[in-house]
């Protein structure tokens, strides 16, 4: 082992523990590491791969649920203690503002209440003719194209970021752009440097955006959280209102369209119960609660940092400690989900932690499973004959991304 | 059942309208709505699953007091 540098609880002896992430190396199950730590150390000390920060991982469904609800932690990851996977310097980290998903009470009460009116039920409902044209026209373009396709290129990635970037009121052209700073943005394994430009055409972009919206304000999200800030006296400046479009556009991205391609490979798997989906069409809600359940694509997303002494299943976590709740252990425990590694559509209760808990949860996720629902339910209507064109084992999966899922997903019809 | 929710920690996640849409609004701010304080016992497994998923824990049912 080498000498790693670490910061943080000065106790930890990261070299002797084990590193994270874990290889997560198949289509769905977790990494397999998981299942042990459950029983043995559901609390257990690990090591950044890419820093050497020491942290706690948590891996137990109750144990996850309630650090995530917890007020005594802090999802600031800025904190010398928040268990940081991306490998971004110091002083960059230091050089962007707080945004929604790492700010903490009582600031991101108020950021989060600008934006939830943009993702309630109704909204979403009246978004839904929308999405559905968004979706037809790319399955048109498939259809109409060459076989095979990539459901990747051609539906999971752009459906989702053409709804996003129209939500934000971003120009048609600009929405490309989008999806290739999320991709890098959220991948681990993008070196700093790259990850640095992307951050600063990104920011530039962005920048402009919002001095462009100021003065040409649309019926789109960004103008009404202009305004909503406005009204309520929130505060948000330029470049704050310029971070809440990008979280929302990096947030969306990667995570929908990762969720698009694994539901489509998990349908594929199961032709008795795609067929009855086919014929039960009221069957899709349940099915997309168990899809995210099954592929739970943001595993280790939702890093904390302890602001007291915290006992979780026995053990202390120290105040300043970081603290990793697996979210995709969680969803496969099976003390909570009876035999986790079978996909049942009808699954029931399922109160799965894909979309996180607690006061960060998913703010768009009525949104997401809209999107979902949508394409989902024009696949199997309009492409009853859908196949994958690879075998599953060729599928190139994402094994080491902050975002589960494949990197190419080739169909035929 | 008396059902009762608090506002202020609402995160408007919208969970409860997906679970139990009959008992379960959210106003123009996203913010939760009590449609039916007192639902009927056909929505009560709706309702309990609306508060078990809330991810603010801002649902409850309140005790009737008694007389």
């Amino acid at each position: 082992m080498t000498d790693v540098e670490h910061r943080g609880v000065p106790d930890a002896r990261p070299a002797e523990t084990p590193a994270f992430p874990m290889a997560r190396d198949d289509l769905f199950a977790p990494p397999e590491e998981y299942a042990r730590l459950r029983e043995d150390q559901p609390v257990c000390p690990v090591h950044m791969s890419v820093s050497g920060r020491p942290a706690w991982l948590v891996t137990r469904y109750e144990d996850v649920k309630a650090i995530l609800a917890d007020p005594r932690t802090s999802a600031n990851l800025k904190h010398r203690g928040y268990p940081l996977q991306i490998d971004a310097p110091e002083d960059l980290l230091d050089t962007i503002p707080r945004i929604l998903p790492t700010m903490d009470p009582p600031d991101h009460t108020v950021q989060r209440r600008l934006l939830i009116p943009e993702f309630t039920f109704r909204k979403v409902e009246a978004m839904r003719p929308h999405i559905q044209k968004v979706v037809d026209e790319h399955v048109d373009a498939i259809l109409a194209g060459e076989k095979p396709a990539d459901l990747v290129a051609k539906l999971s990635f752009p459906v989702p970021s053409q709804v996003i970037c129209e939500l934000l009121g971003v120009p048609f052209e600009d929405r490309y752009l989008f999806g290739s700073w999320a991709r890098l943005l959220a991948g681990r394994d993008t070196s700093q440097e790259r990850h640095i430009e992307a951050e600063m055409e990104m920011s530039d972009y962005l920048d402009d955006f919002i001095t462009h919206k100021q003065k040409n304000p649309g019926d789109d999200l960004i103008t009404r959280v202009m305004q909503r800030n406005e009204e309520a006296g929130a505060g948000l400046d330029h470049d704050a209102l310029a971070w809440v479009a990008r979280v929302l556009i990096v947030a969306g991205h990667d995570t929908t369209a990762s969720m698009m391609s694994l539901a489509v490979v998990a349908l594929l798997r199961d032709r008795a119960q795609l067929a009855e989906l086919r014929t039960d069409p009221a069957l899709m809600a349940s099915a997309i609660e168990e899809l995210l359940r099954y592929a739970t694509i943001a595993d280790s997303s939702t890093g904390r940092v302890a602001t007291t002494d915290l006992e979780i299943a026995g053990h202390t976590i120290p105040a300043g400690g970081g603290i990793i709740p697996a979210k995709a252990s969680a969803n496969w425990d099976p003390t909570v989900f009876e035999d986790p590694e079978r996909l049942d559509l009808r699954r029931s209760p399922n109160h799965h932690l894909a979309f996180g808990y607690g006061i960060h949860q998913c703010i768009a996720q009525t949104l997401a499973r809209a999107i979902l629902d949508t394409t989902l339910t024009t696949l199997t209507t309009r492409v009853p004959t859908l196949a994958l064109a690879a075998p599953e084992s060729e599928l190139p999966i994402k094994t080491y991304s902050l975002v589960h899922g494949v990197y190419e997903l080739p169909v035929t019809w | 059942m008396q059902v009762s929710a608090d506002e202020d920690r609402c995160v408007g996640a919208g969970s409860c309208v997906m679970s139990a849409p009959e008992v379960f609004d959210q106003d123009d701010y996203g913010t939760v709505v009590v449609r039916d304080e007192d639902p009927d016992e056909s929505q009560w497994p709706a309702v309990a699953e609306a508060i078990a998923i809330c991810p603010a824990a801002a649902l409850r049912i309140v005790r009737e007091s008694t007389p």
